[in-house]
């Protein structure tokens, strides 16, 4: 008899629990990411220094990575690592690290100090040295599938 | 001692059992609390957000136009000139009336502190300005006045405070309805009053390098994807440094009439990363930004407010912005389109 009470108690707690479980699983919604990384290479040379962004066809939030010496990029967005799953267009983006002279805000409370309303007008205009068709014009397009994708990008400098 | 022994109390099995209910269904009613809670804020974060969008409207109904982004006076200390911020400008019309007619005099006379500084007419957070939602800046150094508030320069950021009016430079006009020292008519707004952001949320930030709040500077590249790239991808809630100082917080200077201070762009989604192009804080790739899970409120020009979400659609996050875009179509998807007054697309909020 006794037994028999604690069993009903025991599944009364593991009802619960269940439900509590089912509840939980059902507060996350959004977007599925899955991680995307790959090498970059121009005419079999590993590229550098240069902005890989994943842009969803469908719409949707775009995901950027930044290869490092060896041409290896690795992709995230706002909700975390990795692309939104489905088709996406793909660019190649250089940087203008001519630019990267200054990275500390001027000391606005030096006694002459305002606003500078034309250093950037003055500073040398953004130049892309990767051919049109991989960024402003790209049509290139990929697909990343639920897991582990694996993108590599073999740019040709001659079309 | 029998072996029919009446007992008295629970036994540890069942006390336990007990207390592992009432911990689940604490456990369950908690996050019910807490989205309530939560819930109320937002509804007061979106009447404030429409108390100054109406404000804005009586601004325009007394001026015949828009009040400028930011607006050049001089400085007391040494005769120089900053800009001072829409969000000053619309007091009156917020009931603010006995904080504005000081500055007014002061302009008038010697001129207005630095718009970080610490002055007593400056250090006034005003509830209207504010969303409860949000979190205060640690560090409020140079932080006078918050502002959760910002006005849309548009989905163009890149030389957005190089307004006509300069005679020495070509200028630049902002694809959106704000820019500093231009104020437009509504008549202006030619995709629509209903179809063009005029204000959006921003946390306040103060959290160096955090996403949202934090801005990443020397962005290397003019396009959202050149900001995209400085999300740490090992941390994702995380930019790459270098980033802004803790004692210059985005919503820290409500006074302060440039965009990193009082304005923010379309071209990177929602809850998205910030970054400064130049480092004087006028060239702000700035995403609108709140505390409410999903996305942000904004309101548009009619005066109406909408929540949009993180996942809205931003179209090719590698276009490059260019300093004179005209009336073209915007490549940054909806979400761009929403920001331009006059794109030749009056696409409707999704």
């Amino acid at each position: 008899m006794r037994n028999k009470s604690l069993t009903n108690v025991v599944g009364c707690f593991l009802l619960f629990a269940g439900v509590g479980v089912i509840v939980a699983g059902c507060g996350k919604k959004g977007p599925v990411l899955a991680p995307v990384s790959g090498k970059v290479t121009l005419d079999g040379n590993p590229l550098p220094h240069v902005i890989v962004t994943f842009s969803p066809n469908g719409g949707g939030v775009a995901s950027s990575g930044v290869t490092n010496e060896q041409g290896v990029y690795l992709l995230a967005c706002q909700l975390g690592q990795g692309a939104v799953v489905g088709k996406h267009r793909v660019s190649i983006q250089s940087q203008n690290l001519a630019a990267s002279a200054e990275s500390v805000a001027p000391d606005e409370d030096a006694p002459n100090y305002r606003p500078d309303p034309y250093a950037s007008a003055r500073a040398p205009a953004f130049v892309e040295k990767i051919p049109a068709r991989y960024n402003t014009d790209s049509q290139l397009v990929y697909e990343v599938h639920r897991g582990n994708n694996v993108i590599d990008l073999e740019l040709k400098s001659q079309p | 001692m029998g072996a029919k022994r009446l007992r008295i109390g629970f036994t540890l099995v069942e006390l336990l059992v007990v207390i592992a209910i009432i911990g689940i269904l604490v456990g369950l009613l908690l996050p019910a609390v807490q989205a309530a809670r939560e819930a109320a804020r937002r509804t007061q974060c979106v009447n404030h957000l429409k108390q100054v969008s109406l404000a804005m409207h009586t601004y325009h109904d007394t001026f015949n136009s828009f009040p400028a982004m930011g607006s050049r006076m001089i400085t007391a200390p040494g005769r120089q000139w900053h800009y001072y911020s829409w969000a000053m400008m619309i007091l009156p019309y917020v009931e603010q009336k006995n904080l504005y007619d000081p500055l007014v005099s002061a302009a008038q006379n010697n001129g207005l502190p630095s718009p970080w500084s610490n002055w007593a007419n400056w250090n006034r957070d005003l509830p209207p300005y504010m969303c409860p939602s949000d979190i205060p800046p640690p560090d409020r150094s140079k932080a006078p006045a918050l502002l959760n508030y910002k006005a849309c320069v548009g989905d163009d950021y890149l030389q957005n405070h190089l307004t006509p009016r300069d005679s020495t430079m070509p200028g630049v006009e902002n694809r959106g309805i704000f820019q500093p020292e231009r104020w437009i008519a509504m008549a202006y707004i030619k995709d629509g009053t209903s179809n063009t952001v005029m204000l959006g949320e921003m946390v306040v930030g103060g959290q160096p390098g955090a996403i949202p709040g934090g801005v990443a500077l020397n962005m290397q590249t003019p396009s959202p994807a050149g900001c995209l790239a400085r999300i740490d991808p090992i941390n994702p809630k995380m930019l790459t440094p270098p980033v802004q100082d803790s004692s210059r917080p985005v919503g820290g200077r409500a006074w302060y009439g440039l965009p990193n201070f009082s304005g923010f762009c379309t071209m990177i989604a929602p809850n998205g990363p910030s970054c400064l192009y130049s480092l004087d804080g006028a060239e702000f790739m700035g995403a609108a930004s709140s505390r409410h899970p999903g996305g942000a409120n904004v309101s548009m020009a009619d005066g109406s407010v909408r929540f949009i979400s993180q996942t809205i659609d931003t179209g090719n996050a590698a276009a490059l912005d260019v300093p004179s875009p005209g009336n073209r179509p915007s490549p940054w998807g909806v979400w761009g389109a929403l920001g331009s007054c006059s794109g030749s697309e009056s696409i409707q909020t999704p």
